[in-house]
């Protein structure tokens, strides 16, 4: 078993980068691998509620955040200084992070056997 | 008679429903109850409650999260809700025999799964 | 120790600044493609100072820009050719592409 970290830091909806990530840690984490996402950059805006994918031409690939616990990805983080950037309070988000300084973030790529950014 | 304009598809109260090559449904807004019977008998099962509660979780599971459940997920979810006496792949494997979570969606008119590639 | 590798130019991406905020000391960069135009940005180039870098050779060349590179001081600039990126690959613990 691998440690996968999978970095996230494109906005929703303009590239599908995102949901190619996400498929990917969806498999991976299928195939028992020890899954970690970390989302940063504008990639946060992901995490926001109320999101209609389809209306911008996309695939809903949000509404799956939900079931990262079913998946068995417990770490999910999400870059402070990001969130702060962009005015989003912890509260707002749609799913349960852990809001991330950059040293924790700098820690959790360290950690990794394979870090993937999409 | 209905005008075959899909490569796939079968007949259904004389509508044409698209399927992929495999017989998943393409549009998840096709499926409807009464159709659950005939995706059924294509995969050689007969539908019993037990079927149709593990194919209304399905459904239901992919309308929430947007994706169809592999196997180890579909396990798992069903064990938090059903409990652990139908949150096994026992339990599943003897429902549908060829595979729970590639068969299962099937029948509720679901993608299939992109673990059973 | 981790090869952090860029691609893009910081005038459309913000890959380089990123992974400048989730760098380790012991860490180094590696800029190919069009992330080699960062040599011409003197903001940036003193963001890099305190760490090793690495710039494909032919991206540098094909670009005309190696003049350019003896204009730069104080910073660890290594101009390396692919056998020398595949080293570097190995030598460090992973590689981020970024």
């Amino acid at each position: 078993m691998k440690k996968v970290c999978i970095v996230f830091r494109h906005s929703p909806y303009g590239t599908t980068t995102t949901r190619e990530g996400i498929d990917f840690a969806l498999l991976s984490a299928s195939f028992e691998q020890q899954v970690s996402l970390v989302f940063c950059d504008e990639a946060v805006l992901h995490l926001l509620p109320n999101q209609q994918a389809t209306l911008a031409g996309s695939k809903d690939y949000v509404s799956v955040f939900k079931a990262f616990d079913l998946y068995e990805i417990d770490t999910v983080l999400a870059c402070k200084q990001s969130l702060e950037t962009l005015g989003i309070n912890q509260h707002e988000l749609a799913i349960d992070v852990q809001i991330a300084e950059a040293v924790a973030i700098s820690a959790a790529l360290a950690d990794a056997d394979e870090v993937l950014v999409f | 008679m209905v005008s075959s304009t899909f490569e796939f598809m079968f007949e259904f109260n004389g509508q044409a429903i698209e399927t992929d090559k495999q017989g998943y449904l393409k549009n998840v807004e096709d499926w409807q109850q009464d159709m659950a019977p005939i995706l059924a008998a294509t995969e050689n099962i007969e539908l019993s409650d037990a079927h149709w509660e593990v194919i209304h979780f399905v459904r239901h599971f992919y309308l929430e999260y947007k994706t169809s459940p592999a196997i180890r997920v579909l396990v798992k979810a069903i064990g938090q809700s059903l409990g652990p006496d139908k949150g096994n792949s026992k339990y599943l494997y003897t429902l549908f025999p060829v595979g729970p979570a590639k068969q299962a969606t099937k029948i509720a008119g679901l993608p299939k799964p992109a673990k059973c590639l | 120790m981790i090869l952090h590798h860029i691609q893009t130019s910081t005038s459309h991406d913000n890959a380089l600044r990123l992974c400048l905020r989730y760098i380790s000391p012991g860490d180094s960069i590696i800029l190919t493609a069009d992330a080699v135009n960062v040599l011409l940005y003197p903001d940036l180039i003193i963001l890099l100072a305190a760490i090793p870098i690495y710039i494909l050779k032919d991206d540098v060349e094909a670009r005309g820009l190696r003049s350019k590179l003896t204009t730069i001081r104080n910073i660890e600039i290594n101009l390396i050719d692919e056998h020398e990126f595949v080293y570097q690959t190995l030598r460090h613990n992973k590689v981020i592409t970024w």
